[in-house]
């Protein structure tokens, strides 16, 4: 098949600034030729090519919104088409960088406090480490302000119970955004490192579906976690609501880049394949 | 599909314009998820039908994408969940309270 050149029917790239186009250009390029080539085997393999960390990174697009500690400072549409283009690789490629920006970067960069952001936020923009995102559980899913996992004070520590499910990128984080309850009833945000005593990680397989991603379930028991584990910021379901905000954001072109590889693949192979002495693409089912 | 995956990106342009001038509301975020999701999984699916025999090998990526879509459309608020959340802004009858 002929290099990808995106779609565009209605000359919507008239309408994009320069270092938008050279954003989207320059992560085009790194997918079609590093991950591209690499994608089916992982797919196969139900693995993650943990490898495209760095690259990532250097190209900016971990917290590429965000101002300082070292981010980009792109605007919204350029981070939406990075999303899309990296979303043309995979959708798990895309969920790996949504996860480290939308839902962990954002977090302690709009709730954390300064030492939280000065510790983490270099590293993750870097790909040096990975984070994830804990809300949603085995019980709780689109209702997740009946949550049950628990985080309560004891002298200077929080201690942690509950469990969460489908977590991307949950056994390779080295920082976990874990949203629980606290003894009041309020939900707060913890950053729990990996290694803590009483955190424990568990990869799910069998997946038809996001294959080439990591999920997992992450289990807290009796987790001990210093005070300022805490996310300042954040209190009530309006802190992890205002994450997910970030990360449908980055969905919605993240979907689109999905399609318009289907599109492109598909439209190459009508025009290729003859069926009845002529390209498929020439009848009406196709010409639609 | 091209209709569809054109009307899609100017919703995401006009949304990314709206979030870098501060105007952007979650609803209106909710139904760019929504839409642009569902899309993408029937234009994976439209794809993977003209691809015939061939759309089901992992050799062409279009069934990976389609698989994948399916988790895409359930996490960080299903489809139906976002229907809910639109819904709601739009009546202002809340699905969700007791």
């Amino acid at each position: 098949m002929d290099t990808y050149r995106g779609v565009d029917y209605y000359g919507i790239e008239a309408l994009l600034t320069e270092e938008q186009r050279m954003v989207r250009d320059a992560v085009r390029d790194w997918v079609e030729k590093e991950f591209v080539p690499i994608v089916s085997r992982h797919h196969r393999d139900e693995t993650f090519p943990l490898e495209v960390a760095k690259p990532l990174g250097e190209m900016g697009v971990f917290g590429a919104t965000l101002k300082g500690y070292g981010c980009a400072g792109l605007d919204n549409v350029a981070y939406g088409l990075i999303m899309q283009e990296l979303e043309r690789g995979d959708s798990g490629l895309r969920s790996f960088a949504s996860v480290q920006s939308g839902l962990v970067m954002y977090p302690i960069y709009a709730y954390g406090s300064e030492a939280q952001k000065e510790k983490w936020l270099p590293r993750l923009q870097s790909g040096q480490s990975l984070g994830c995102f804990g809300l949603t559980e085995p019980d709780h899913g689109s209702d997740p302000g009946s949550m049950a996992t628990r985080a309560i004070k004891k002298g200077n520590e929080y201690v942690l119970n509950g469990t969460k499910l489908w977590i991307t990128n949950g056994s390779v984080a080295e920082v976990a955004v874990i949203w629980a309850k606290g003894d009041d009833g309020e939900i707060g945000g913890y950053l729990v490192e990996r290694g803590t005593p009483g955190f424990s990680t568990l990869d799910i397989h069998g997946k038809f579906s996001m294959r080439a991603s990591i999920t997992s379930e992450l289990a807290f028991a009796d987790c001990k976690i210093p005070l300022e584990s805490k996310l300042p910021g954040a209190k009530g379901l309006k802190g992890p609501l205002g994450c997910l905000s970030q990360a449908r954001y980055g969905i919605a072109w993240g979907a689109i880049g999905a399609a318009m590889g289907c599109y492109d693949w598909a439209l190459k192979y009508s025009q290729q394949r003859i069926q009845f002495g002529k390209p498929i693409g020439s009848f009406q089912l196709v010409q639609q | 599909m091209i209709t569809e995956i054109t009307k899609a990106q100017l919703l995401c342009l006009r949304l990314g314009q709206l979030k870098d001038e501060g105007k952007v509301r979650a609803q209106q975020i909710s139904m760019a998820k929504r839409n642009n999701v569902q899309m993408a999984l029937d234009t994976a699916r439209l794809a993977r039908d003209i691809l015939g025999a061939a759309g089901i090998v992992d050799e062409h990526p279009i069934i990976r994408h389609m698989l994948n879509l399916e988790t895409v459309n359930t996490y960080e608020g299903t489809h139906d969940i976002h229907t809910l959340i639109v819904g709601r802004d739009i009546t202002g009858l809340d699905a969700f309270g007791m």
